[in-house]
């Protein structure tokens, strides 16, 4: 039996290959996926490691915020830690040496005045020079550090990337405008790390980073450095003791263990998203798997029937199939955990293209990585191959002696059937259950795979009028579209499943074009009900801008008011939120606001506006009070003054700015908005305004309209992101395309003889392949835009009182994914067709 | 006896000895199968010529070469050395698309079994050839071949709708539709009943009589070769006699003289 299989296998080569690749890209992009969040992992476990090696007590502020849950990827800053205090620790005894640390933003400027790093990337961060150099984080590649104002020092990568060297003049903006500072030493971090996982680190003269970043006079931790003979432990307690319970100090264990939560935190969104992508092509490559074997299953009958003639046992028929699956599996699986590496570098550099910047440093390649991949490739493979295999029991010993396949689909069709309907319906209950019901992400993914899954399985029912539908311009091309149509149509069931394959990608693919689509819509549609200002300068770089800039707009002659909104994290009802605040008086100006309940009015006074998402989530209203936990002063009772419509805002919670700046610790501006005054040309306040901005290279002053392109712009990258990981999918299908044509061309053999002895020339034949690949290939593109339109309404419905008000169907762009689909079943059937063509004519009239 | 010959009516064949042109011919045709001392000469020098308007079957017995001989005369296969010529071109020097336009447009075929496309009906298998030339079939042509083939009323029915003997007509339809210059049958009645290989038998003889339509048969059944004008006999790659109008009887005792 196995040699009977293995032979099987060595004689259908193109075929092994084809059916391999499928679960080959697969199971490269899971462990692509893993390879390259190891590798992230490591490059920061690197990096902190070297920063905090040698600091062996870290004392900070205690967060109000500490034992509130999630919510946010912005760490909470901690409460500043003065002055005095830190003379008190510089004091207590077994202390060798402290750091005093502050730390902020500053934003490199390059030759042409453009900002190096920040965006959607890694952070541009600003620290203090080491005093104390036993307690450096960094090392001195060249130069020194810098003591005086006017003097920086700057990370490796970033001088080299940049081409910066000691003793240039460079340009930064920290907390405030553009200045020229001399660069005076370039650093790493150990030996070999030359920068903080991307980000650019300046470093400014302990004096003039205490002027830049202190926040309410103090500093932002203090680090220490034990002496010799002291135990850490205990100085730990004798240091808390001194600070007392406003302060923490923490050991280097516990610092590195939070840095590592961060990273995990962030990485693992990044690893989810991922792997979604990649069990998305595992799930095409299943289809595929699952299509083949069942093809070969059907052709080898009369082998199968044959081998149980001669006295082969149903199990060891069974055995035979389920062992040439084990076989493409493992080889599958092997090479795909090979090529994981690649897709590591392609992730990489795609992640790149998109504006998502992470370090790249030396792979990291786990045997957890090869585990999974193997196991994933070799299970899934299985699988998709054991109800074929299945099928092959069921052959019976007289089918040998029958000329023609059996094809024993009425049972089994029947049970098909009913399989499918209870998967779509099941897969319609637990997609509305998770998004209407709020029932979780869990019952979404779930749903909407059963949701695929049940739709293959019913996909035949449909195949023949659509594709007579689909066909009928391709008939009109004359014969050979006729026979295309045909052949496409003569194993509606084989067409389906091979269709169903690509089907899940383009739904995917028009889910995201709805969803884009719809995004643009809704946000267009907010956008303009809720600019009221002529302008509106934004921080460019998600970290908040210098309030001089309020400042120096205000006094401009062109513009008439001005408001800014802060941003700070909030602890409300054990949960972290966004809460944003401006002066009351200003609110009229900088958002357009309508309360559902309560009265606008009565903010004048101060208090608490509140979504109606929120309000109805925590079930409170206008008129009462809620607490709302500062990560400096802790749980503030507030009074709500308004429930607003929160359809479009950012944020769940408004607060007057006074009660912001007296009780948060960060509260930087993020944005500004500006009225321009009477009878001032709005060009011309433009400039004026740009002016100004000029100066400050993270931020960006925009219209209303331009603010809308810039939305679309993002939604647009996030599409393109999204279409570029789902094209291996996409790849993938047309490799199944490729494969069931070439099954069906070798199951033609004699059809294609006889076409060309009587006169088909080559390149018809070929066109006649082809075309049949067109026809399955839109089928599935069509598929794919049906369950995509339904998986995007239903999203876009349940998303409806967050803001997307609008389901919009990009029809142009679905359109173009069709064409793309269509020509890319040209491409799939170019191996096929070539095979088709290049048929024996003797030998194909002769086989039997 | 399978077949008998039909006996109605004035025995029509052709008087092969009358000067007609010849529809195709070939010359010291040379077919090898494999290489060096192992090679197996299917063809070892055969001159045959075919008359336009006859009848012609090609009778051996297995392995005699009258299969090869068909496949290199009706630019199925490609011999060795030697000319083979249909009409006045010589096909021996022609490339595969020259090739395929010519057994598309000047040769018909009938072959043993899988004579028809599964997926199309009777009448789109008949145009078949016409409409891979992107031409118009001659409908009145058309409606007399098939009027007398007899099959009618079976054109919209798929192959598989098809009885063996209808499929073979259909066949037959398909090979005279585009009015060759010369029609090749390869064993036409070898999977059919007697019944149904007499009617087919006695189209294609109708064919050449009222259509003055030429024919190569190959076939290995005596029965089949009296419906020709005239027999051709291959033994072991050579043409080592030739009949003119053939009886079932005649040719049996050929046969047997031959084998002995």
């Amino acid at each position: 039996m196995w040699r009977a299989t293995l032979s099987s296998l060595m004689t259908h080569k193109l075929r092994l290959a084809l059916t391999t690749l499928a679960i080959v890209l697969g199971v490269a992009f899971v462990s692509g996926t893993l390879i390259y969040t190891d590798t992230v992992r490591s490059t920061f476990d690197t990096v902190f490691g070297e920063t905090t090696a040698a600091v062996d007590l870290n004392v900070r502020g205690v967060s109000q915020l500490a034992d509130a849950q999630g919510g946010t990827q912005f760490e909470v800053q901690t409460p500043a830690v003065p002055g005095e205090v830190a003379d008190r620790i510089a004091g207590v005894a077994g202390v060798a040496a402290i750091e005093r640390n502050v730390e902020g933003f500053a934003q490199l400027v390059d030759a042409e005045g453009n900002p190096i790093g920040g965006g959607q990337g890694p952070p541009t961060l600003g620290f203090n020079a080491p005093a104390v150099e036993a307690l450096a984080p960094s090392e001195l590649r060249d130069g020194r550090y810098p003591t005086a104002a006017g003097e920086v020092a700057i990370d490796a990568a970033t001088a080299r990337s940049n081409g910066f060297a000691v003793g240039d003049t460079i340009q930064i903006a920290a907390n405030g405008p553009v200045q020229d500072y001399r660069l005076v030493g370039v650093f790493g971090f150990g030996e070999d790390v030359d920068n903080l996982a991307g980000a650019t680190v300046t470093l400014f003269g302990p004096d003039t980073a205490f002027e830049l970043f202190s926040q309410d006079g103090g500093y932002t931790s203090v680090d220490v450095l034990a002496s010799d003979d002291a135990r850490v432990a205990d100085l730990q307690d004798r240091i808390a003791a001194a600070v007392g319970a406003e302060y923490e100090v923490v050991t280097n264990d516990q610092l590195a263990a939070e840095s590592q939560e961060t990273i995990d935190t962030i990485l693992g969104f990044l690893n989810t998203g991922l792997l979604v992508f990649a069990g998305v092509s595992l799930l095409v490559g299943a289809f595929i798997i699952n299509n083949t074997f069942a093809i070969i299953v059907a052709q080898r009958t009369r082998e199968l029937a044959l081998l149980r003639a001669v006295g082969a046992g149903r199990r060891q028929v069974l055995g035979s199939v389920l062992v040439e699956a084990l076989v493409v599996g493992v080889i599958a699986s092997s090479v795909g955990v090979a090529l994981g590496v690649g897709v590591a570098v392609g992730l990489q550099q795609l992640l790149t293209a998109f504006g998502i910047e992470l370090p790249d440093t030396a792979l990291v390649y786990t045997a957890r990585t090869a585990i999974i991949g193997l196991t994933l490739g070799i299970v899934v493979t299985l699988l998709s191959a054991l109800l074929p295999a299945t099928k092959a029991l069921h052959v019976p010993p007289v089918a040998a002696m029958q000329a023609v396949a059996v094809a024993d689909l009425g049972r089994r069709g029947r049970a098909r059937t009913v399989l499918g309907v209870l998967t779509v319906a099941g897969g319609l209950g637990a997609l509305g259950f998770g998004l209407f019901g709020g029932a979780g992400f869990a019952f979404v993914i779930g749903g909407a795979v059963a949701l695929l899954i049940g739709s293959a399985l019913l996909a035949r029912f449909v195949v023949r009028p659509l594709l007579r539908i689909i066909g009928w311009p391709v008939t009109r091309l004359g014969i050979r579209g006729t026979v295309a149509q045909e052949n496409a149509l003569r194993n509606p069931q084989r067409t389906a499943s091979t269709a169903s394959a690509l089907m899940i990608g383009v739904g995917l693919v028009t889910f995201a074009l709805i969803f884009g689509a719809s995004v643009r819509e809704s946000t267009t549609r907010t956008i303009d009900e809720q600019f009221v200002s002529d302008f509106q300068i934004r921080s460019r770089n998600f970290m908040p801008f210098p309030a001089e800039l309020e400042t120096q707009a205000e006094a401009l002659p062109a513009v008439a008011t001005t408001a800014d909104l802060r941003i700070a994290q909030v602890g409300i009802d054990g949960r972290v939120g966004t809460v944003a605040a401006v002066e009351p008086d200003e609110l009229g100006t900088a958002l357009q606001l309508d309360a559902l309940d309560g009265d606008l009015a009565d903010f004048s006074a101060g208090g608490l506006l509140l979504s109606d998402d929120a309000a109805e989530r925590l079930g409170v209203g206008a008129g009462e009070d809620l607490p709302v936990t500062f990560a400096r002063t802790g749980a503030q009772d507030l009074p709500i003054r308004a429930v607003i419509d929160g359809s479009g805002l950012d944020f769940d919670y408004l607060v007057d700015e006074t009660t912001l700046l007296d009780n948060a610790t960060d509260d930087g501006i993020f944005t500004l908005y500006l009225t321009v005054a009477d009878g001032v040309d709005v060009e011309r306040a433009r400039t004026a305004i740009e002016g100004v901005t000029g100066d400050y290279p993270a931020v960006t002053v925009q219209d209303s309209e331009q603010f809308k392109e810039e939305i679309a712009g993002q939604v647009n990258q996030i599409l393109g992101l999204m279409s570029a990981l789902l094209a291996l999918s996409i790849l993938i299908a047309l490799f199944g395309i490729a494969n069931t044509l070439s099954l069906s061309v070798f199951e033609r053999m004699h059809e294609l003889g006889l076409l060309r002895a009587i006169g088909a020339t080559r390149p018809q034949v070929r066109s006649v392949v082809r075309w049949e690949s067109v026809l399955i290939a839109v089928l599935g593109a069509t598929f794919g835009v049906g369950i995509g339109t339904v998986f995007g309404w239903m999203t876009i419905r349940a998303l409806a009182d967050q803001g997307f008000s609008t389901f919009a169907f990009p029809a142009g762009q679905v359109v173009i994914a069709v064409v793309v689909a269509a020509v890319a079943g040209t491409v799939a059937a170019w191996l096929p067709a070539r095979r088709a063509a290049r048929v024996d004519v003797l030998r194909a009239l002769a086989a039997t | 006896m399978p077949f008998s010959r039909p006996t109605v009516g004035d025995d029509t064949r052709q008087d092969v000895t009358a000067d007609t042109a010849i529809a195709a011919r070939c010359v010291d045709l040379v077919k090898l199968y494999g290489e060096g001392p192992t090679a197996v000469r299917a063809l070892d020098g055969v001159s045959v010529e075919f008359p336009r308007g006859v009848f012609t079957a090609v009778m051996g017995p297995s392995g005699s070469g009258k299969s090869t001989l068909m496949h290199c005369m009706a630019a199925l296969d490609a011999p060795t050395s030697g000319t083979v010529v249909i009409g006045d071109t010589d096909v021996t020097t022609m490339k595969d698309r020259e090739l395929t336009v010519l057994r598309r447009d000047r040769i018909g075929f009938v072959f043993q079994s899988f004579n028809l496309l599964p997926t199309l009906s009777a009448a789109e298998n008949v145009v078949l050839p016409q409409r891979l030339a992107s031409r118009r079939p001659d409908e009145s042509w058309l409606a007399t071949v098939i009027g007398t083939l007899g099959i009618g009323d079976r054109m919209s029915h798929r192959p598989a709708e098809l009885s063996g003997g209808e499929q073979q007509r259909v066949a037959v339809g398909r090979a005279l539709a585009g009015k060759p210059e010369i029609v090749f049958a390869d064993e036409p009645t070898g999977n059919l009943d007697s019944a149904s290989g007499a009617h087919l038998l006695g189209f294609m003889r109708r064919s050449v009589d009222e259509f003055n339509q030429t024919i190569v048969m190959v076939t290995h059944d005596p029965v089949a070769a009296g419906y020709a004008d005239r027999v051709v006999f291959l033994a072991d790659g050579h043409v080592v006699d030739h009949m003119d109008a053939p009886t079932a009887e005649r040719v049996l005792d050929h046969m047997k003289r031959l084998g002995a």
